[in-house]
């Protein structure tokens, strides 16, 4: 695919078309400024996207497919945002999925201008963003990190993680506690006892047993 | 062991459901154009509540045991199952009292079917016949991988048919078995009618989706039950209405003014709901929750954050309620601690709605619900200094209030003893106590082992009371003692004012040892572990809610958390102790309260003012110091558990109190088995436990220490099956209380339901009315139409129409773990064809290149915090063209990712949104499917589907799989998710982990070589360091 190179690499661009649109409104964390681009939107160097109101899309059906022949194989990440601003939307987002994934475009929805505006000016701000944030092993501190595996056991809650840990201590202890132990807690009824106790308990691997006899 | 009796309306049931032409033995060789008219022993029997499904079941298992049928039972938790199993070797055995019978009383005759159990072995035992519970997972796997010889099925029986829905296995089970066998039966049993009334036509859609036409209802009031319990003679009933103390009943109070506030706030906050349901005494039952969200769900996007609280809040304060009456003062005050030790904390949440705090905290009916359940606990006295009495703190008053249920049960103890003794000559009946939940039966225990001598002796010397009789040996016999000694608890409740600090002294010690019964001890020692758990939550506090920059050694005050809760609520509240202590929401929920409240709950402590105001924290931190000085030598590795030696139980006594089903005793404390851990298979279990704890003990006094509906039902049976039995039965309940209104009202709403359900039954029967019209075909038996079996076949893409392979057709593959949602279920009701196996990447795969990867709202929250989603697209990414990531939404709840209003000013990473857009980033080739109900995914998957080249399973099973073993061994689902959130483990050696260890504890037990010998030096030590880290701990 053939790339368009920005000229200023540090706002959004935004095609004429766009005027009037009450999401440029919303793009206040990154500077924006009209430029002649194929794409509704350039967010980045070789991001772009399209914008599209399901109400619109409802009366020109047609529009999009132009929009999206018109934009050919240019971009590598190429977005499609959708504001859904119809109450009977299924239909119209189903036509969409389809239409997104023949074309490789990525659908992403948003449900107010507010909402997709923040999308736009995010994907800018993100450009060279390494994608830490979303990979594994986030370092937070030890209470977070406690609260997240704990409250993996269902019907956990934050109070429950605080009970657990000024009773006992540290997680081992938690761990080693005794279904005894856990039930004399306040706020724990049989069934977060039990589902802790088979979280700790309960061998991994299901059918081990049988495999090693 | 008894075998069970069959009363008149149990039979009445089983011929019911029976019927002429039901198919036992041999149900193929029955023509399948037999007339329709029969329902072929097909039907829904709903009854009520403890009047006994186990006997109609255990009926059918044996009519059904044979090898020559194949029968199935769903819906049935395992402890359910083997009780059904023990008890049907049980029937057969007297049934069949000759020798040589053992061989017939196999175990087989009800088959066992799990997770465990491997596939080449499930499909012997198909093909075996006989009846078999089984998961339904796995069942309707087995299905759809053709194990299952479908044709050969005698029918399916469904238990706890109330909870089957739409969206669950069990109605894909039956469309499956329907679609393939029309002769089979399909039989659902409940005892939960007021499940059927809830929502829109509840029981016509359950119908439905059991192919049923027939429903069988059997109330408590339906006159045969009625006459085969009349007949045999009611049981004697006591029933004792105990009154609540005067703090108990200004907690209620509190509590009851907590929720209308937060329920008034919800009415104003949501102007739109029809707020005629959210009146505060709905609000005390579990189905509230039930009417909140069905009003709230479709809008629950357009609801702000608050009102998401004061839902959280609602059931909070319902669960206060509850405790109130079941829990003892110490522990009931101990949670509320908690709840505010929660809600203050920073907001440590990825998202910030978690963080909210709750606004019924700043109420002035929460600061009397504070004060007064800390008085019913212990004053503060200013000024004190000195030892610690007990393990408790010096400048602390205990006032240990019993529950006034404790007392009453004391007394009929007393008066069922001496009952016994006047009637000697019938032999010695055994006394059958029934409470609410594990806690409940062991506090009880605990009291009534300390109506026992044994353990009175030592202090015997210190009291004046006179102990009469000697002891008797067996820990758990009660024997009448005078008790007066025991201090009244209005006593103590009603301090001195200011009183001298040697009376006040004496008072204490008075108060510490008050009681030397059961109930003075287990306060004692509860409140010994209270102090001891303040002390570690004040050190947790300090080492987790701090802020970093603030000095963390101080002991007094607040400094050392205050910063924790953003400056809110209320103006400052300036009543604090503590000058130093910085602005802070808890000080402030005091502090506030405090000039306008003092009367209510302290009036009597003159100097006591500015220790009202202080924060629990506070406390807790002196009594953290203070233990710290003076504990130290006696404190054992955990400071939680270990019971002191100063309760004066040596090891044999207190065996034998606590052994309470090991020996056949005469007092037998029992929860109710829906309320137990150690019983029952919890939650799951519909209570025929206690129905069989009945049989066996055969009790001739049964307590009813809380109220059950059930339970009374049981009672009622087994008197009607053994009329030749004394029994006396006491009920205690507390008077006035929302204990006393929610048992009532239960009865009432079972009743309502069953009238509803009548009338509903009415309608759908006669053929002139036909309101509720079951339509002719909804048995499922009718032959489909070979015309429409002719076109689906036909694939009209394909030049002339030519068939191509049915199986191969239109296939999606489907990882076995997605067999939780309902996804899969729907697929196959639009004609998919599925393909179940173990995926290692993605969830459903379409074709060679498409590969989705599903994810309901909150696990794309989730697994976007994790990190996990970022390893499953890098994963899909490498080995699939098309990786697709399926948001899928609920069908009942909002369309909709971020609530109104809440997209903030900044660019925030927190934000889901956020999160999505560098995912997508990441990942160029990621489509995203959003879908606003599994329904629309299916309708998208049909799309997606078509010109697709089908899928192979084969290719989809090997593709990122490292190790052929792992795809054999199906992992646990919540052990694996805790153990990959853990600090140190990812995506990549988590495995290993798995592979080397049993479970979590194991693990957590490893030595920092064995954890870096599997994870490496860092991620080693990472691991090792967070099991331990103890926050209870300076550090």
């Amino acid at each position: 695919p053939t790339l368009q190179r920005s000229r200023s690499s540090n706002s959004v661009l935004v095609n004429r078309c766009q005027e009037g649109n009450t999401v440029l409104s919303h793009i206040r964390n990154v500077p924006w400024e009209y430029s002649d681009i194929i794409a509704d939107y350039q967010v980045g160097q070789t991001t772009c996207a399209l914008f599209l109101s399901l109400k619109y899309h409802r009366i020109h059906p047609e529009y999009i497919h132009t929009r999206i022949k018109q934009l050919g194989q240019h971009y590598l990440l190429r977005i499609l945002l959708c504001l859904v601003d119809i109450a009977d939307h299924q239909q119209s987002i189903r036509d969409l999925t389809r239409v997104c994934l023949y074309n490789n475009i990525t659908l992403v929805l948003s449900w107010s201008p507010e909402e997709a505006g923040r999308y736009l000016e995010t994907f800018k701000a993100y450009e060279h963003k390494p994608p830490d944030l979303i990979k594994e092993r986030i370092e937070g501190d030890y209470l977070s990190k406690l609260t997240d595996s704990l409250t993996q056991i269902k019907s956990v809650n934050k109070t429950d993680v605080v009970t657990l840990t000024s009773t006992f201590g540290s997680l081992q202890k938690i761990i080693q506690a005794s279904p005894d132990d856990l039930s004399s807690c306040p706020g724990f009824g049989q069934q977060k006892v039990r589902r802790l106790y088979e979280a700790f308990n309960q061998p991994f691997v299901l059918n081990k047993r049988q495999k090693k006899s | 062991m008894s075998v069970p009796v069959l009363l008149d309306p149990h039979r009445d049931m089983v011929t019911d459901l029976l019927s002429a032409a039901a198919p036992l033995a041999s149900s193929s060789d029955l023509p399948a154009t037999a007339p329709r008219s029969q329902t072929r022993g097909d039907g829904l029997l709903i009854m009520s509540k403890g009047l006994g499904v186990r006997h109609v079941l255990l009926a059918f298992l044996q009519i059904h045991a044979d090898p020559r049928n194949l029968v199935f039972l769903v819906n049935t938790p395992s402890r359910e199952v083997e009780q059904l199993q023990e008890d049907l070797m049980t029937v057969t055995a007297a049934r069949t009292p000759s020798e040589d019978s053992a061989d017939q009383v196999h175990p087989g005759m009800l088959k066992i079917i799990n997770n465990e159990t491997p596939a080449n072995e499930r499909a012997v035992l198909y093909l075996m016949g006989g009846i078999i519970a089984v998961t339904s997972r796995i069942l309707v796997v087995d299905m759809l991988n053709k194990v299952v010889p479908l044709e050969l099925i005698t029918g399916i029986m469904v238990n706890h048919a109330h909870r089957v829905s739409d969206a669950s296995t069990e109605a894909f089970i039956l469309r499956i078995f329907r679609e393939k066998n029309k002769i089979g039966f399909i039989k659902a049993f409940s005892d939960e009618p007021e499940s059927f009334v809830n929502g829109f036509w509840k029981l016509e859609r359950t119908m439905k989706l059991l192919f049923l036409r027939s429903v069988f209802l059997w109330p408590r009031f339906h006159v045969k039950v009625d006459a085969a319990i009349e007949r045999s003679g009611r049981a004697d009933l006591v029933e004792l209405r105990v009154p609540l103390t005067r703090s108990m009943k200004e907690i209620q109070t509190s509590l009851v003014e907590c929720m209308e506030q937060c329920l008034a706030e919800l009415r104003r906050n949501n102007p739109t709901i029809d707020a005629e349901d959210f009146t505060v005494e709905n609000a005390f039952f579990k189905s509230f929750d039930s009417i909140l969200r069905q009003q709230l769900d479709p809008i629950w996007h357009r609801i702000g954050q608050k009102s998401k609280q004061l839902v959280n809040d609602l059931k909070t304060l319902r669960k206060l309620l509850s405790y109130l009456v079941s829990y003892d003062c110490v522990t009931f005050n101990s949670f509320l601690e908690t709840i505010l030790t929660a809600n203050s904390t920073d907001p440590t949440a990825v998202f910030r709605s978690e963080a909210t705090s709750s606004p019924w905290l700043l109420l002035d009916a929460a600061h009397t619900l504070f004060s007064v359940a800390r008085q019913r606990v212990y004053k503060k006295r200013p000024g004190a200094s000195g030892s610690a009495v007990d393990g408790v703190p010096p400048h602390i008053e205990p006032v240990l209030e019993e529950q006034p249920k404790w007392r009453v049960l004391q007394n009929v103890m007393r008066e069922i003893e001496a009952e016994r003794k006047r009637m000697r000559d019938h032999g010695e009946g055994s006394v059958l106590i029934l409470v609410d939940g594990d806690r409940t039966c062991s506090q009880i225990r605990d009291i009534l082992s300390g109506l026992d001598l044994t353990v009175i002796k030592a202090e015997a010397q210190e009291r004046k009371t006179s102990i009469a009789n000697k002891s008797k040996g067996v820990a758990s016999r009660k024997r009448q003692r005078d008790n007066s000694e025991v201090i009244d608890v209005d006593e103590v409740e009603v301090p001195e004012a200011g009183g001298s600090s040697a009376a006040a002294n004496a008072n204490r010690s008075k108060a510490l040892m008050h009681g030397s019964n059961g109930t003075g001890q287990l306060l004692r020692r509860l409140l010994r572990y209270y102090f001891r758990w303040k002390g570690g939550l004040s050190k947790v506090t300090k080492n987790l809610f701090r802020r970093k920059d603030q000095k963390t050694d101080s002991i007094s005050g607040g400094a050392s958390r205050g910063g924790a809760s953003v400056a809110r609520g209320r103006g400052g509240g300036g009543g604090g102790g503590r000058g130093n202590a910085p602005p802070n929401k808890r000080r402030r929920v005091r502090g506030g309260g405090n000039a306008g409240s003092s009367d209510t709950g302290r009036h009597n402590h003159g100097g006591g003012e500015s220790e009202l105001a202080a924060t629990f924290e506070e406390e807790a931190a002196e009594v953290a110091a203070f233990l710290n000085q003076s504990d130290q030598r006696q404190e054992s590795s955990n400071g939680t558990f270990d019971k002191p030696s100063e309760d004066q139980l040596d090891p044999t006594s207190y065996k034998d109190c606590y052994g309470i089903m090991e020996t056949p005793e005469l007092v037998t404390v029992r929860p109710y088995a829906s309320s137990s851990n150690s019983i029952a298979g919890g939650s799951a279990s519909n209570g025929d436990d206690d129905a069989r704890a009945l049989e066996e003990l055969r009790p001739q006094w049964i307590v009813m220490y809380d109220p059950d509906v059930g339970f009374v039902r049981r009672v009622e049976i087994f008197k009607a099956q053994h009329p030749e039995m004394r029994l006396k039965v006491y009920f205690m309940v507390y008077d006035n209380s929302v204990e006393e209104q929610r048992y009532l009202s239960q009865i009432r709403k079972e009743k309502g339901a069953f009238e509803k359900l009548i009338r509903e039954k009415a309608t759908a029967t006669s053929d002139e009315l036909q309101v509720m019209a079951v339509p002719v075909d909804q048995d499922g038996r009718v032959q489909e139409d070979p015309d429409e079996v002719f076109w689906r076949g036909l694939d009209t893409r394909l030049a002339g129409g030519q068939t191509i392979p049915a199986a191969d057709a239109n296939k999606v593959i489907v990882d076995v773990r997605e067999f939780r949602s309902s996804l899969p279920s729907l697929l196959h009701a639009r004609r998919i064809n599925l393909a179940p196996c173990t995926l290692e990447v993605g969830d459903y795969v379409l074709s060679p290149t498409l590969c989705v990867e599903r994810k309901s709202v909150s696990d794309l929250i989730s697994s976007l915090k994790s990190g996990r989603l970022y390893t499953q697209c890098e994963a899909m990414s490498l080995h699939y063209k098309t990786p697709v990531l399926l948001i899928e939404f609920d069908r009942d709840k909002a369309f909709s990712l971020v609530t109104a209003g809440e997209v903030r000013g900044d660019i925030s990473g927190w934000d889901v949104g956020s999160r999505l857009t560098l995912l997508v980033l990441s990942f160029p080739k990621l489509r995203i499917i959003w879908s606003s109900s599994p329904e629309a995914t299916a309708e998208i998957f049909e799309d997606l589907k078509k010109n697709q080249e089908e899928p192979k399973i084969e290719v989809a099973m090997a593709i990122g799989v490292e190790n052929v073993e792992t795809v054999e061994s199906a992992y646990s689902i919540t052990p694996s998710n805790v153990l990959r959130s853990l600090p140190g483990i990812n995506s990549k050696n988590y495995r290993h982990i798995m592979a080397r260890a049993e479970n979590l504890k194991e693990v957590s037990e490893w030595t920092i070589e064995q954890c870096q010998e599997v994870l490496g030096q860092e991620f080693g030590r990472m691991l090792y360091n967070f099991f331990r880290t103890d926050p209870k701990e300076d550090g």
